[in-house]
């Protein structure tokens, strides 16, 4: 092999060599053109991005600046990372002074009986939860305030929490109108409290009122009667007999006078007796009025406290006592009752307030006809009960009737068209027959055509079953 | 197998022997473009096997002293074309720890295709180093004469030992340093 041979192949071998290198080198040139491109491409994007984030961050940044709230960002070991200018006016503390605090430098410490309820921001037992709460801080003056926080985890790309971010907003003058809201409620209450007692005695005097009418009547009837007694003719018969006390037999056979004294001292007597017995009745009466204004009290003292007690009762007895009540009333004004009992129901309730409830019914109407001057004053009293298992309880009369618009206002506390009226008796009615379970209803077709009120009551237990109140 | 390995054991044999023995090698070769390397290449591993079999036919030298030679030179050419790999006050235990993060981490970004042997390394103290090497082409010799070729450029005094894993062909050896303070 000469040394030419192998010069010549070494060149060979270099060119093919060199002209590898080459197309490698235009290749790998090539690809590197192709990634410049793209690293371009990418640079122009990224600087797309950039700027968006920046544009996305200032607004970020104007409308963190910008709330009423003060922002916080705090780290799991409760290092605030970040605060809105906001924050400043809230607690004195420039945004710069509060990077690096830790939120439990801003609470009022737990020693001094305030809550420390700062531990959520550090949730590395806990776990990141989003939590309202109340703090109270420490202003950079000194003073104090309540701030209200919502606090929620905030979350990086990848999922992780690493920070809590909290809106706080100063709430202590709100803390403070609340304070005053509850005293000016108390006030209120205390106020609804008097009223209410002033109402129970509203309805006591009314309740009252009404039946001192029938125990007036009732006492000037028996002093009447005792005005008109015969008692004085029983007086001059005695006279009689002392004056002749000496010779009484001859007196009572011979003397024209002493022979009509037997005949005389029957008719007296027999005048006394009747007079008895009226008198006796309307003493009853007066006795009945007595005792229902001491069951009127009694009631209505137990609409300021709790309800009286209750029994089973026939609803019939319960109409016959009220009717009872007005019996002298009703002869007075020559009105004709009318009794339709179509069932015999019982009712489980406090016997005074429905008797109170019928007797308030009877009066109205009584007025009504009073007002009307019909001919034939009439008041039907019906007994029944419904398909819905109650028991009605009515009183119509055939009196001055009720406009429409009256309807719907008659139960209102305070609503009267009687001169000397007080609005109450139907009011506490209502109430009464609600607080049984039951209500009251009302029907009239009109000025000059009647009226008809009804107490519905629950047949049997009243209180177990309530019926829809009226209206 | 990157170009460069090629044309540095070509350079090697014509210093080291003579330019006719390595014509004489490429051409008993027969390699199919004639071996014309080009250190930007990449060439198939079975020529460098035969390369280094022709190698030693013609020189009388066993296959392994040949790499382990070829490895030393390899070594100082890395040396001088590539020195930012090599900064001042490294040494040769932390240098070959780093060999499968770093070195092998930057010639990756580069070639992605190169097929690299797979160093593990565990300091069994600050002065011993133990080197897994895992290779599919049984080069450990080769290995070996880049670890001397390191030990020589960082001028420190270690003793090596090479241990071939019994039953993988060489493909799996241990290589443990232990540095001797001066």
């Amino acid at each position: 092999m000469s040394e030419i041979e192998l010069l010549q192949r070494r060149l060979s071998r270099e060119r093919l060599a060199r002209k590898e290198a080459e197309r490698l080198l235009e290749e790998k040139s090539r690809a590197l053109f192709e990634t410049n491109l793209k690293l371009q491409e990418h640079a122009t994007h990224l600087e797309a991005e950039i700027t968006e984030r920046k544009r996305t961050e200032a607004r970020f940044r104007n409308i963190t600046e910008s709330l009423a709230e003060g922002l916080l960002l705090v780290a799991p070991d409760g290092v605030i990372l970040y605060a809105n200018q906001r924050m400043t006016n809230l607690i004195g503390h420039s945004p710069g002074e509060l990077l690096g605090k830790t939120i439990r430098d801003l609470v009022v410490p737990a020693a001094e009986g305030q809550p420390a309820r700062a531990q959520f921001w550090e949730f590395e037992d806990t776990g990141p939860v989003c939590i309202t709460a109340d703090l109270e801080l420490c202003h950079k003056d000194g003073h104090r305030l309540t701030a209200q926080v919502h606090a929620a985890p905030y979350y990086d790309s990848s999922g992780t929490c690493r920070a809590m971010i909290g809106a706080l907003t100063d709430i202590s003058d709100r803390r403070r109108a609340e304070a005053e809201l509850v005293r000016l409620n108390d006030r209120l209450v205390e106020a609804s409290r008097l009223a209410g007692m002033a109402e129970v005695a509203t309805g006591v005097l009314h309740n009252v009122g009404n039946v001192l009418n029938s125990v007036n009547v009732s006492s000037t009837l028996i002093r009447d009667q005792l005005r008109q007694s015969r008692l004085s003719h029983l007086l001059r018969a005695i006279a009689l007999l002392r004056e002749h006390e000496a010779n009484l037999p001859d007196f009572l056979s011979r003397d024209p006078r002493g022979r009509q004294l037997p005949a005389f001292l029957q008719l007296v007597t027999t005048h006394l007796q009747e007079e008895n017995l009226r008198l006796l009745k309307e003493a009853d009466g007066l006795d009945a009025n007595l005792q229902h204004i001491k069951h009127i009290v009694a009631m209505q003292q137990s609409f300021a406290r709790v309800g009286g007690a209750e029994e089973t009762i026939a609803a019939r007895d319960l109409l016959e006592q009220a009717i009872e009540l007005h019996t002298g009333a009703l002869q007075r004004d020559h009105i004709e009752l009318i009794r339709h009992y179509q069932a015999h129901p019982t009712l489980l309730v406090d016997r005074h307030k429905v008797v109170q409830i019928l007797v308030n019914f009877l009066r109205n109407a009584r007025h009504a006809l009073a007002e009307a001057k019909v001919p034939t004053p009439t008041i039907t009293v019906l007994l029944e009960t419904t398909p819905e298992q109650t028991v009605r309880l009515a009183v119509t009369d055939n009196g001055i009737g009720i406009p429409t618009e009256n309807l719907t206002r008659i139960f209102s506390h305070g609503f009267t068209t009687k001169r000397d009226g007080h609005g109450f008796g139907l009011h506490s009615g209502a109430l009464a027959a609600r607080e049984m379970g039951g209500r009251i209803t009302v029907a009239s077709e009109g000025p000059g055509r009647g009226a008809t009120f009804a107490l519905e009551l629950p047949a049997g237990a009243a209180s177990r079953n309530p019926l829809r109140p009226p209206g | 197998m990157k170009g460069i390995v090629f044309t540095e054991f070509l350079e090697m044999v014509e210093k080291t022997f003579s330019p006719e023995t390595a014509d004489q090698i490429i051409l008993a070769s027969e390699l199919p473009h004639g071996g014309a390397y080009t250190a930007v290449g990449t060439y198939p591993h079975a020529e460098m096997v035969s390369l280094v079999v022709h190698l030693s036919e013609v020189s009388a030298t066993p296959v392994p002293d040949l790499l382990r030679t070829f490895g030393r030179h390899l070594f100082s050419r890395f040396v001088a074309l590539y020195p930012a790999f090599f900064p001042s006050g490294m040494d040769t235990l932390t240098f070959l720890a780093g060999v499968e993060t770093h070195i092998h981490a930057e010639v990756l970004k580069l070639y992605p295709d190169a097929q690299l042997p797979r160093f593990d390394t565990r300091r069994a103290g600050e002065d011993e180093l133990v080197m897994d090497y895992r290779s599919d082409r049984a080069m450990h010799d080769l290995a070996e004469g880049l670890i001397h070729g390191c030990i020589q450029h960082f001028g420190e005094r270690v003793h090596l030992r090479k241990e071939v894993v019994d039953g993988t062909g060489g493909t799996c050896a241990r290589f443990v340093l232990r540095r001797e303070r001066l």
